[in-house]
């Protein structure tokens, strides 16, 4: 592979010392947030669930971009899209509904 | 009647060749994805359960966070050292790519270290995966990941020694490294994921 | 009732090895009105399958082509890009079996054997560079020479 071969291949999908040093910074807010938001114990349980599921997004958003060059730009990162996008619907559908179903089981069977 | 590869008419295979990785790696991804719902089961798994304690230890007694940010900076540190190595491997500068694969090498044993001595101390204290249906579920779910973490490591410690081995940084090898990226920052979301909601979730 | 079937089996197999040479089907299309891609290719299958990639222009592609005449090959013959026979799937596989099987009945020392095949079986593939090759044109033209004179015979018998 020569370098002009991996130049005139449209995916800048390799990432620089720059955008992997942002992601990680970025990363490490998120990260600190969160410990921060439990340990200081300033909110009320599902106010701290809530927090903690919002930075999560967010830091996995950070990371598929930053670490894994997830974009729309070329067409190889366009599949890789797609297939996630396709995935995370299903662990959806598989965490709510296990959720859902579960929980409604347990309701149903506890002698309250 | 047939020729190897090696043979191929050069612009030819130059062409197909990139074709190919670009496939390789695809492939990759969706063997990722297809991990994802594992995980996202495994997930659903400790949802349920987080709250059968069987008469046995709560995460806020046994979880000790201390440790969970150690382990979690830990794991930030390798996946941007891993990148600093992929970034290397694209401008075929191989010793820094050696040097930053030893440097992720080390913090991933020190992470599954950390992890194992952090399961020794729990199964010591009596809340083994056999106690109740959370101590189950988190054992399950944490030991995948720090499995997927270990074979990662296998994985990166073969691919240290190929890389300094006569192949170098061909594009074949580069088509690995690519593919040990993606797991390894892949593992690094699937851990975002634990920390909060497994160790966070319930010390709250 | 299941009886019935599995001799009726029997004998179609039986009846298949049995055939006289000359009722062996040499077009690939024994239908003669085979709608999809399967049916365009010769019998036996070349192992490179396709020689060039088919063209498809709608629902039963192999069809139309066939109530129009076949059309003239379009693309250039080229180099086939195929994958070598490896044993790592099996082996794998047979690593899989073992190690799950050891775990389930705690057999330590097997478990410890499979994970060490297996890796080294890994390791072994990962280290191979010769995987792949290609089928060149000359035989790919070979066979595709072979298949036009055997249909046009088949034609001429018809």
């Amino acid at each position: 592979m020569s370098e002009n071969h991996m130049t005139s291949h449209e995916g800048e999908s390799h990432g620089s010392y720059g955008s992997y040093i942002v992601g990680f910074v970025l990363a490490v807010i998120l990260t600190v947030a969160s410990f921060a938001t439990v340990l200081s114990k300033a909110f009320s349980f599902w106010q701290t669930i809530a927090i903690l599921g919002v930075l999560a997004a967010i830091q996995v958003v950070v990371h598929l971009i930053f670490f894994l060059h997830m974009g729309v730009k070329s067409l190889s990162q366009r599949h890789n899209l797609a297939a996630f996008i396709v995935t995370a619907l299903m662990v959806l559908i598989v965490i709510a509904g296990y959720l859902f179903v579960l929980w409604d089981a347990q309701m149903n069977m506890m002698p309250s | 009647m047939s020729y190897d590869t090696m043979h191929a008419p050069v612009a030819h295979s130059e062409e197909h060749e990139h074709h190919q990785q670009e496939t390789t790696i695809f492939g990759f991804w969706v063997y990722l994805m297809t991990d994802c719902i594992i995980f996202g089961t495994l997930f659903a798994v400790f949802a349920t359960l987080c709250h059968h304690f069987a008469g046995g230890p709560t995460g806020k007694e046994l979880f000790d966070i201390k440790n969970v940010e150690i382990e979690t900076a830990i794991l930030l540190l390798s996946s941007i050292t891993y990148g600093f190595a992929s970034i290397n491997a694209h401008k075929k500068n191989k010793g820094a790519v050696l040097v930053w694969l030893l440097l992720t090498f080390i913090l991933g044993v020190s992470f599954v270290t950390l992890e194992i001595k952090e399961f020794h101390e729990l199964v010591a204290r009596g809340a083994g995966p056999d106690q109740s249906a959370f101590l189950s579920s988190f054992f399950t779910l944490v030991g995948t990941h720090g499995l997927h973490v270990t074979i990662g490591l296998i994985w990166m410690f073969v691919l240290f020694f190929q890389i300094m081995g006569k192949q170098g940084l061909s594009s074949r090898m580069q088509t690995k490294l690519t593919c040990l990226s993606l797991f390894w920052h892949f593992l690094d979301i699937v851990w975002i994921c634990v920390f909060s909601f497994v160790y966070l979730g319930s010390v709250v | 009732m299941w009886l019935v079937r599995l001799s009726n089996f029997v004998f179609a197999a039986f009846d298949a090895v049995n055939k006289k040479p000359d009722a062996l089907d040499l077009t690939g299309d024994n239908w003669g009105s085979g709608r999809t891609l399967e049916w365009s290719l010769p019998s036996p299958v070349p192992h490179y399958n396709f020689a060039r990639l088919p063209v498809v222009r709608g629902l039963d592609t192999f069809h139309i082509e066939k109530e129009l005449g076949r059309p003239a090959p379009l693309a250039e013959l080229e180099p086939i890009h195929m994958p070598k026979y490896s044993a790592i799937g099996p082996v794998l596989g047979a690593c899989a079996l073992v190690i799950g099987f050891a775990l389930v009945w705690h057999i330590w020392w097997a478990v410890v054997a499979g994970m060490i095949v297996s890796f080294f079986a890994l390791v072994h593939r990962s280290a191979n560079l010769d995987v792949d090759f290609y089928v060149t044109v000359e035989e790919i033209r070979a066979d595709e020479e072979a298949f036009a004179k055997r249909l046009a015979a088949a034609q001429a018998a018809e």
